[in-house]
C-alpha cells in the first residue's frame, strides 16, 4: 500500500516535471496516444540525464584515471540498465551504482530535491515565511555503540522520554522490522561499496532514523532491551518540531540549523551545531565572542557530516593569529592552497575537538588542520574518512547530481578520503556510559582543558 | 532477488535526509575564492584560422585602435566616475545574485556581491589598500602581487592606458573567440603573470582576456569573455562578461551604466582594521 502510494507520488512528480520541462498541458496527458508521447519525453530526459551524469565525471573527475576504473566501460555496462529501467526511481538508482563504481564520496544522485521533500508524506514539511518547517519527530537521537544501535540521546519534553525510552537502550527493533535483519541486508550492498567499518555503522544509522520518519500523530513502536538487558516496546507517538532552516543556496537545499552553545562546569566553552551552513558562521562568531573569557572550548563536531569548507575556513581564522595553512584541493587542471587568515580579536585559548565516524567532509578538514597547526587536540573516535571538494547540479529528470571536482590533503599532505581523521586521544562512548547520563569522550575533552 | 533487494535499500538510502547532509558536503568552497585555471577549450581558439596568414598589425596599433573603438581618448578622459549594477549567476553552482561597482578616478574601486543563501561579499581599494569583507571566510587584507593586481584592476582609465601599465606587448597572431576573429596581444608587467588580451579584428574591441588570477590560494589562471558593448555619454562599455575557470564559470549581467553620478567616498574607507 505504501509502495502504491509512493509510486503515486513518483508519477505525479513526473508529470509535473514534465509539465514544467516540456509545456505539457492536461489535455494532451489525457489521450493514450500522448501517454507514448510522455514516455519518448521522459526516455528523452532519461538520455541527456545519463549523458550528462557520465561526460560530467569524465570531463570533471579531479583524477583522470578515474582511480583506476575503466570509465568508458562502465557507459558500456549502465548506460543499456539506465535506458531500460522501469521508471525513474530506479534509473536514478542506476545512476548512483554507476558513479558508485568509482568507490569515492560526493559522487551521487538524489531523487529527493527540495520541490519533492515538500511534498512527500514520507518526510512532511511546513515551509512558511521566517524559514522555519515542522518536521515530525519522536525525539531520540541514534548512534551505534559497542557496534550496536543504541538510543544517545532522548530530547528533554519529547514524546520519547514520556513513554519512557531512555538513552543506553539498544533498539533491536522499529515498527516490526528487525535490526538485525536490516543490517544483515545491507551487508552485502555495504561490501559492494567497500564501506569501511565506521560508514558501516553510520549506515546502519541512518536506515533505522529512516524507519523513524512518518506522518505526525502517528506512532512508531520501538522494540529495546533496556538497562537490565530486558526486552519491551514503547509505542511512541510522532509530533511537530519547529525547525529553523538555512536558505538554499544555488543547487544546494535547506539545512536544518541546530546549533547549542553553553558554559561547562570550570568556565569551559561547549559548541555543537550539527552542519556547516552559513547561518552557523553567525552563530560561530558569536559564541566565540561571548566565550573569550573561558578557559577552553570544545567543538562537538560528532555526527557532523560537514557542509560549506569556506565556514571552516573563517572559524579556524578566529582561532588564530596567524596566517594558518589549510590544506591543499587538486583538480584535474589546477591546485588550490588554502590558508586560514587571522580575524581581528581572535581567541587563543585552548581548543579541543570532539569527532566521531560520523564526523565527515569539513568537519573532518578542520579537525585536521587545527590538529596539524598544533591548535587543537582531537577527542574521540576516528572520522568518515569522506573528504572531496564537490558541487550539485540540476539533471534534467530533476534529480540532484553530486560530484566532487578536487581532491583534499590535509597541511601535512595526508588524505583523509577513505582513511579519517586520527584523534590524538581515542576514547570510544559505552553503552553503560550512556546508561549513566556519562559522556566519555566530553569528559576527557574537559580533562585536556583542564590540564595545565 | 538479491540485487533487487540492494536496489530496494539504496533507493531508501536516497531517502535519508541525514544521508543527504553527509553526502551534500563541501559544495561552495571555491565560490568566495573565485576561479582557477581554465580550460584551453574555452573559448575555441583556431589558431590556424585563414586570417592567420595575414601580415599582423603591431601591438601600439592594436591598442590605438581599440582606444578609438572605446569612443577616444578625450571622450574617455571626461569620465570621473563610474556605476555599474547587474546581476551575477555561477554555474554550475546556480548560485545567483547582485553586483555593484563603484569607481572613483583614478583608481578607487568598491565592488559589492550579495549572493543568495551566501551574503555580502565586498572588495574594496582606496588607492592604497584593498581589502576584502567576506560573511563566510571573515575579513583580508590583501597584499603582495595580490595587491599590485589590484591596483591595475581599479584604475578607471584602465583600458586606454593599457600601453603605459603594461611594460611590454607581443602580437601573437589571429585566434577565433566564438564566431569572430581576434588579434591575440601578450602583455607583460614585471613579474606579474602574463595577460593575453584579444582584440576583435574587426570592431577593435576586446572579446577575451585570458590571465592569472593572484588570489590568496596561489595563482589561478581565468579567461574572460567579454561581449554586448553598448555606448553611454559617447563611451563603449561591455554588459556582459564571462569568466571561465575550470570548475565554475561566473557570468556578470550588467543592467546599468552609469558616469559622473555622484558616489559617496566613505564607500572607500578602510575600517581599523586595515588601517592598523
Amino acid at each position: 500500500m505504501k509502495k502504491e502510494m509512493r509510486r503515486q507520488r513518483l508519477a505525479i512528480f513526473i508529470v509535473f516535471l514534465l509539465i514544467f520541462l516540456h509545456t505539457v498541458t492536461k489535455a494532451q496527458i489525457a489521450t493514450q496516444e500522448n501517454t507514448s508521447a510522455i514516455e519518448s519525453q521522459e526516455q528523452e530526459l532519461r538520455r541527456k540525464s545519463f549523458e550528462k551524469v557520465w561526460q560530467t565525471i569524465n570531463e570533471k573527475h579531479y583524477d583522470p584515471t578515474f582511480g583506476g576504473v575503466d570509465w568508458k566501460k562502465i557507459r558500456e555496462i549502465y548506460e543499456p540498465k539506465a535506458m531500460s529501467a522501469k521508471g525513474l526511481k530506479e534509473f536514478h538508482l542506476i545512476l548512483n551504482q554507476m558513479v558508485g563504481e568509482l568507490k569515492l564520496s560526493h559522487f551521487a544522485v538524489f531523487e529527493n530535491n527540495l520541490s519533492e521533500l515538500l511534498k512527500s508524506s514520507q518526510f512532511p514539511v511546513t515551509v512558511n515565511e521566517t524559514k522555519t518547517i515542522s518536521l515530525p519527530t519522536t525525539g531520540i537521537k541514534i548512534k551505534t555503540v559497542e557496534g550496536k544501535p543504541v538510543i544517545s540521546e532522548v530530547e528533554k519534553g519529547s514524546n520519547a522520554e514520556k513513554a519512557g525510552l531512555k538513552a543506553g537502550y539498544i533498539i533491536e527493533a522499529i515498527n516490526g522490522k528487525s535490526v538485525d535483519e536490516l543490517s544483515r541486508k545491507l551487508e552485502e550492498h555495504l561490501k559492494e561499496i567497500r564501506a569501511n567499518d565506521r560508514l558501516k555503522s553510520f549506515y546502519v544509522e541512518v536506515l533505522l532514523v529512516n524507519l523513524t520518519y512518518g506522518e505526525a500523530g502517528t506512532k512508531v513502536e520501538f522494540k529495546v532491551l533496556d538497562e537490565k538487558n530486558e526486552r519491551r516496546v514503547f509505542p511512541v507517538e510522532r509530533y511537530l518540531k519547529t525547525v529553523d532552516f538555512s536558505q538554499p543556496v544555488g543547487h544546494f537545499p535547506p539545512q536544518p540549523v541546530l546549533f547549542e552553545a553553553k558554559r561547562l562546569e570550570g568556565n569551559i566553552g561547549y559548541i555543537r551545531f550539527n552542519m556547516w551552513t552559513i547561518p552557523q558562521a553567525q552563530n560561530l562568531r558569536r559564541s566565540l565572542k561571548d566565550f573569550a573569557d573561558t578557559e577552553g572550548i570544545i567543538f562537538d563536531l560528532r555526527d557532523n557530516p560537514g557542509g560549506i569548507v569556506g565556514i571552516a575556513l573563517g572559524l579556524a581564522g578566529l582561532l588564530t593569529e596567524n596566517k594558518m595553512p589549510f590544506g591543499k584541493m587538486k583538480g584535474r587542471h589546477n591546485e588550490l592552497e588554502l590558508f586560514a587568515y587571522p580575524q581581528p580579536n581572535p581567541y587563543l585559548g585552548k581548543v579541543v575537538i570532539l569527532i566521531d565516524y560520523a564526523t565527515g567532509s569539513t568537519s573532518e578538514i578542520f579537525s585536521a588542520v587545527l590538529q596539524e597547526n598544533g591548535r587543537a587536540k582531537i577527542v574521540g573516535e576516528q572520522s568518515a574518512g569522506v573528504a572531496l571538494t564537490s558541487v550539485i547540479e540540476t539533471l534534467p529528470t530533476g534529480a540532484l547530481f553530486q560530484y566532487a571536482i578536487m581532491d583534499y590533503k590535509t597541511p601535512q599532505n595526508k588524505t583523509i578520503e577513505g582513511i579519517g581523521v586520527k584523534p590524538d586521544i581515542e576514547v570510544f562512548q559505552t553503552r553503560q556510559a550512556l546508561l549513566n547520563g556519562e559522556d566519555l569522550p566530553l569528559k576527557e575533552a574537559i580533562k585536556v582543558i583542564n590540564q595545565k | 532477488m538479491a540485487k533487487r533487494k540492494i536496489l530496494e535499500l539504496s533507493v531508501n538510502f536516497s531517502k535519508f535526509p541525514k544521508l543527504t547532509i553527509l553526502f551534500l558536503i563541501f559544495v561552495f568552497s571555491i565560490t568566495a575564492q573565485e576561479g582557477t585555471k581554465p580550460e584551453k577549450a574555452q573559448p575555441k581558439a583556431d589558431k590556424e584560422s585563414s586570417a592567420s596568414k595575414q601580415k599582423l598589425p603591431t601591438a601600439k596599433e592594436i591598442l590605438e585602435k581599440y582606444v578609438q573603438a572605446l569612443g577616444g581618448r578625450e571622450a574617455y578622459l571626461k569620465i570621473k566616475t563610474k556605476i555599474a549594477k547587474g546581476e551575477v549567476e555561477f554555474s554550475p553552482l546556480g548560485i545567483k545574485g547582485t553586483i555593484e561597482s563603484y569607481t572613483l578616478e583614478p583608481n578607487k574601486s568598491y565592488t559589492k556581491m550579495n549572493l543568495q543563501g551566501l551574503g555580502e561579499f565586498i572588495d574594496v581599494f582606496d588607492g592604497v589598500n584593498s581589502w576584502t569583507v567576506d560573511p563566510i571566510t571573515g575579513n583580508r587584507k590583501k597584499e603582495g602581487d595580490e595587491l599590485e593586481q589590484t591596483k591595475i584592476e581599479a584604475l578607471l582609465h584602465k583600458d586606454i592606458k593599457l600601453e603605459s601599465i603594461y611594460s611590454g606587448f607581443e602580437v601573437k597572431g589571429i585566434e577565433k573567440i566564438n564566431s569572430s576573429e581576434a588579434y591575440a596581444v601578450v602583455a607583460t608587467r614585471g613579474k606579474l603573470p602574463v595577460n593575453i588580451f584579444y582584440f576583435d579584428t574587426k570592431t577593435g574591441l576586446l572579446v577575451a582576456q585570458e590571465g592569472t588570477l593572484v588570489t590568496p590560494q596561489g595563482k589561478m589562471p581565468t579567461k574572460s569573455l567579454i561581449s554586448d558593448w553598448r555606448e553611454i555619454q559617447g563611451v563603449k562599455v561591455p554588459f556582459q562578461t564571462m569568466l571561465i575557470t575550470p570548475q565554475f564559470q561566473m557570468l556578470i549581467k550588467f543592467t546599468s551604466v552609469e558616469f559622473n553620478k555622484e558616489i559617496d567616498p566613505k564607500l572607500f574607507e578602510a575600517p581599523e582594521w586595515v588601517r592598523k
